[in-house]
């Protein structure tokens, strides 16, 4: 009896234990399924919300038209005012890895009697586009169904995939979650840096939630990295920070490395580590490069790194170093002598165009998440470079590539802190692309011509960069293709009127280098470098071109502050210099009779000055 | 000097000098008749005029509502009275002379108008606010119904 008992509670209490066990993760199952963030049955990752979801579908839609609407007008298509029944249809390429997609291939209809007229016209112009392209391997089948409807008139119809959409707001939400917040202890610290995450009582790291030892020796907060601004010996002379507006690039004429068009408005988060033939102290051996991460300032730390801030903003340069060669050959516009310096400026990023010039999906909170919910950035700190000379007196333009400091949003205050990772990206480049100025194509012994014309043009632009306005002194440097003129601290001869006096410190850069018309592209160091390497050259150098660069202070009195100049200053100093240019152009073809079209001399077979010279 | 001469004297020179220095200031800056930057200028402004004013409002207020004291005699001396703001006159046009000579080619502006202005605040501040108030003190207070 006893046993019969025992096997009944035994029989039971197993039965409740597997139960029990079976159950409850289904249960929990359920639970989980039930409380789980979802979009018409998509999971959502975790700590995103189904506002978050519309908010992604909503940037994406407006992206993906946007793409569609300027890769129409490249093709000379204004769907904007296309009249009728019309609709777009585009192919879509969707990343598995949750960056944003593009519009691969388009059609558009208009001016169809019917919508549905329009639609099926689009459609089909969408098919053909793709299966034109070589790459595409696709079948009609998977065609078919790639290309969609996008826009019904001017309604934006596509319905996004909504695991892709998810796949977006995952890495939105996983930029949110890399940004640790700093300790406050940490800002607290009196060895006068901002971050000091030691402690001298205890000899070890201050500990801080998200912060191990490991993270910690693989950063550097650049904050504490900044030069001692205030122990600089450098003059009372403040460089702009680079132009990044289109309007800032145009006035100041920056142009662009290949192409010899106005730079783009890109700035990039990496310090000056050289080229391909130069390099600096920022050097990596290859296979890394610099990453930068975001980290958040407590509230109660903000005080502290605010005023470390407004010591930092508007700073002198300081710590400049050189750039050396790596290579025996000759770059038109490189000066050994030369040397790079830094300091520190703010950029204002609540105007659009500012704020998308910097690029980084991890090095803004506004790319992510944050930036979905509202997060709108403010204002960026960061060290900028300038080339300059041993007086340090600014060369060129600023470089147009700047280390991050520190970043404040709508949320609060990051510090950037450097990283060395392995990568497989290089470092930037430092050129220029001028334009033309000469044309010996005509020229019978075209190094004869070369060796003329580069003579009498550099003595006739001598005398014009002497004479007024610009009243430039020539300035001796190593390099055989750069001429230098500088005006220092002399009142200046541009800008006259009752406003002023205007003083100026001027440094003009002219770099000029033989080339061929047609084929010559990449910076002129590229050409050079195949040149001493032997390689031959399917066109000859038969081309004169020419850089100008010129980096410009003003100050109100000799003795005042040497600032960034006002934009019609900016003005005023680039027509004078294009009217130097076009004059010495104009003066130094005269002495050869050759003709001027369209600002270049081009040399004339009666006048060539190698034929004379053979006669 | 009676007290009303003295104030006469005092509101017409500090009307006189807030109204031609502001406006020469806000007029002329970083132009060749006030050659220094902008910034300077405003520095400059920001220092002398509130001190001007905060003379010129304790004057117009008595003015406004003066106590029954006429042609009284007061102790003060004369030169106690004119000679401070004759200062700071002759003070601040030696300076704008200087610095339109100049033509900012030697001199930091900028920095010699700030400390001209400063050195005049300093100077009014020691010794003719004093004056402002013992001359100008004592307003009636109006008779409340």
């Amino acid at each position: 009896m006893r046993r019969f008992y025992l096997r009944r509670w035994s029989f039971w209490l197993l039965c409740l234990f597997t139960f029990v066990l079976g159950v409850s993760p289904l249960g929990a199952a359920v639970a989980t399924e039930a409380t789980a963030p979802k979009q018409d049955g998509v999971h959502l990752p975790n700590s995103t919300t189904e506002d978050d979801y519309r908010a992604v579908e909503r940037l994406v839609l407006a992206e993906l038209a946007e793409d569609f609407l300027s890769d129409a007008r490249g093709y000379d298509v204004d769907y904007k005012n296309l009249k009728g029944y019309k609709a777009g249809a585009a192919f879509i390429r969707w990343p598995t890895d949750g960056s944003h997609p593009s519009v691969r291939f388009w059609g558009t209809a208009g001016e169809y009697s019917t919508q549905e007229e329009a639609n099926a016209a689009a459609l089909r112009q969408c098919r053909k586009a793709a299966t034109k392209d070589d790459d595409s391997r696709s079948s009609s089948l998977e065609l078919s169904t790639e290309c969609a409807l996008l826009f019904e008139g001017d309604k934006i119809v596509l319905t996004p995939p909504k695991e892709r959409i998810a796949t977006i707001l995952q890495r939105y939400a996983n930029n949110l979650s890399t940004i640790r917040t700093l300790c406050t202890p940490w800002l607290m610290g009196s060895r006068g840096i901002v971050v000091d995450t030691y402690s001298i009582e205890t000899h070890t790291d201050i500990p801080c939630d998200g912060y191990s030892a490991d993270v910690l020796q693989a950063m550097r907060f650049v904050i504490n990295d900044i030069g001692r601004v205030d122990k600089t010996l450098s003059p009372d002379i403040f460089p702009p920070p680079p132009a990044v507006t289109e309007a800032e690039i145009a006035l100041r004429a920056v142009t662009d490395l290949e192409s010899g068009t106005p730079e783009r408005s890109w700035i990039v988060f990496f310090p000056p580590v050289g080229s391909e033939y130069t390099r600096t102290p920022y050097e990596l051996p290859p296979g890394w490069s610099y990453a930068f991460s975001l980290h958040r300032v407590p509230p109660d730390g903000q005080s502290q790194v605010r005023a470390a801030l407004a010591k930092l903003e508007r700073s002198k340069m300081y710590g400049r170093f050189q750039e050396t060669k790596t290579e025996d050959i000759d770059l038109p516009y490189f000066n050994e002598a030369d040397y790079i310096a830094a300091y520190v400026r703010a950029f204002d990023l609540r105007n659009a165009e500012m704020r998308s010039a910097f690029i980084g999906d991890d090095e803004f909170p506004d790319e992510g998440l944050s930036g979905l919910r509202g997060e709108k950035s403010i204002r960026l700190w960061a060290e900028c470079y300038v080339p300059v000379d041993d007086a340090w007196i600014p060369l060129r333009h600023p470089l147009r590539r700047v280390t991050p400091i520190a970043l404040e949003t709508s949320s609060g205050i990051y510090l950037y802190a450097k990283h060395v990772v392995a990568n497989d990206s290089a470092g930037g480049t430092i050129g220029h692309f001028g334009g033309r100025i000469f044309d010996l194509s005509q020229c019978a012994d075209l190094r004869v011509c070369q060796e003329e014309v580069s003579r009498s043009f550099a003595q006739v632009v001598k005398e014009v960069f002497a004479g007024a306005p610009i009243a430039a002194m020539h300035v001796a440097v190593m390099n055989p293709n750069e001429l230098r003129f500088q005006r220092l601290n002399d009142e200046s001869k541009v800008l006259v009127g009752l406003a002023g006096p205007y003083y100026e410190i001027s440094t003009y850069s002219l770099t000029f280098w033989y080339g061929p018309r047609d084929s010559f592209a990449g910076a002129p160091e590229h050409y050079f470098a195949r040149q001493k390497k032997g390689n031959s050259y399917d066109k000859p150098p038969d081309q004169l071109y020419m850089q100008v660069s010129h980096a410009l202070q003003i100050g109100v009195g000799k003795k005042g502050e040497y600032a960034e100049p006002k934009p019609d200053q900016y003005s005023a100093y680039t027509n004078a210099v294009n009217a130097a240019v076009k004059l010495a152009v104009t003066r130094t073809a005269a002495k050869f009779g050759a003709k001027v079209v369209d600002g270049v001399g081009v040399m004339v077979p009666e006048h060539d000055p190698s034929a004379r010279k053979q006669q | 000097m009676t007290i009303n001469q003295a104030r006469n004297w005092l509101g017409i020179f500090f009307l006189g000098m807030t109204v031609a220095l502001g406006a020469y200031i806000i007029l002329f800056q970083e132009t060749r008749a006030l050659p220094v930057s902008r910034k300077d200028a405003t520095s400059a402004f920001q220092i002398i005029i509130p001190t001007l004013v905060a003379q010129l409002t304790i004057a117009f207020r008595w003015i406004a509502n003066p106590p029954q004291d006429k042609g009284k005699g007061i102790s003060l001396p004369k030169w106690a009275v004119i000679g401070p703001p004759l200062s700071v006159g002759v003070v601040l046009i030696g300076t704008f002379v200087l610095l339109i000579a100049d033509g900012g080619a030697s001199l930091d502006g900028g920095a010699i108008l700030k400390n001209a202005v400063t050195f005049c605040v300093s100077i009014l501040s020691a010794t003719s606010v004093f004056i402002i108030a013992r001359v100008f003190g004592g307003a009636a207070v109006p008779a409340q119904q």
